[in-house]
């Protein structure tokens, strides 16, 4: 299992450097995210407009200590140099997984740190990836929403993107050669994408497939519902509306059905992501939940 | 909003992370299984 984060993790705001200096409360929260996260054994985060709120070396030594390793491939600071990682290659249950983050945004310049373009960057990353011997390359991308589909389209070698930014949430997606899923809402998902890989071409993405099945068994409900009371219908200006809303239905169920052959096909590698939500039906582990709340007490 | 309703992201990502180590044990080189999140803004305990 791998575990990652898209960035914009640690602060609301991308603006607490500008008004009065971040109190000791809030630096402690953003502490108390990265060492839990670095607890619960992330192998990589994005940095993002967010992460930067107390400057570049303070989150490195933050990020340090909770034992969390930093991506951005297009961030170079003042001497031209890059401030975090660019790329890491971990393997989980046999799998190489190569992983790489790339970030926009204007605080990003504010910080004092040049954006290189994203595309590009990522190119080159994930043909480092690739020589490296990663069997699936992921990507990071923090960008806005818009930004990171024009990006998507254009990546070479990427298997997988997460999109981060703006916290606008989309559905997962096909996108030129990639699969597109968006990072989370304020912790209130945790994105699964579950790879079977061995095959050739781009990612196949399951879920379709999954949600035309969950879509053809209402589908066909309301189909046998208009049936029967078409058949009861005694005049024929009934029957024949009836028929007038069959007919649409019927050409939906066509298409479900394409959608549901379209299984993934033998020596393709493919995915099924969904997105969890921490609601109700997840527990708190205590422990955290105690700290959890001394530190939002704190930081208000 | 009773202050015992709140629920704590960290604490509960927790808790699905060790969901889903369980389920993904049965990786074998041909499967793996990736976990992630985004944009989480501060949080570490958001409404509801």
């Amino acid at each position: 299992m791998v575990l990652v984060d898209a960035g914009d993790a640690l602060a609301r705001s991308v603006r607490l450097d500008v008004e009065p200096v971040p109190t000791q409360a809030e630096r402690r929260k953003m502490s108390f995210i990265l060492e839990t996260m670095g607890k619960l054994g992330y192998d990589a985060m994005a940095v993002g407009e967010r992460d930067l709120v107390l400057g570049v070396e303070e989150l490195k030594k933050m990020a340090a200590k909770a034992k969390v390793t930093l991506l951005a491939a297009n961030l170079l600071d003042k001497g031209g140099k890059r401030p975090f990682e660019q790329r890491k290659l971990v393997t989980a249950g046999g799998v190489k997984v190569g992983i790489f983050a790339v970030a926009e945004g204007a605080e990003l310049e504010r910080k004092g740190l040049k954006v290189l373009p994203a595309l590009e960057q990522a190119n080159l990353q994930a043909r480092a990836l690739r020589k490296a011997g990663a069997d699936l390359v992921v990507a990071l991308l923090h960008q806005d929403y818009d930004s990171a589909l024009k990006t998507a389209q254009k990546l070479q070698g990427v298997d997988f993107a997460i999109q981060s930014h703006g916290g606008r949430v989309s559905s997962t997606q096909a996108v030129g050669k990639v699969v597109l899923a968006a990072g989370g809402e304020r912790g209130r998902r945790l994105g699964r994408a579950e790879f079977e890989l061995g095959g050739k071409g781009p990612l196949f993405d399951r879920a379709e497939a999954k949600s035309a099945r969950a879509q053809l068994g209402h589908l066909e409900q309301t189909i046998g519902k208009y049936k029967q009371q078409q058949q009861q219908a005694s005049a024929q200006a009934e029957k024949d509306q009836l028929e007038r809303l069959l007919k649409p239905l019927a050409k939906r169920r066509q298409e479900l059905l394409a959608k549901m052959e379209a299984e993934a096909p033998a020596g393709r590698n493919s995915v099924l992501c969904e997105l969890v939500p921490l609601d109700r039906r997840v527990a708190d582990d205590p422990e955290i939940a105690q700290t959890a709340k001394e530190v939002e007490s704190a930081a208000r | 909003m009773r202050r015992d309703s709140r629920r704590f992201v960290l604490g509960t990502l927790a808790v699905a992370l060790f969901w889903s180590a369980t389920a993904a044990a049965a990786e074998d080189g041909k499967k793996v299984t990736l976990l992630f999140t985004g944009d989480n803004g501060g949080e570490v305990a958001p409404c509801g």
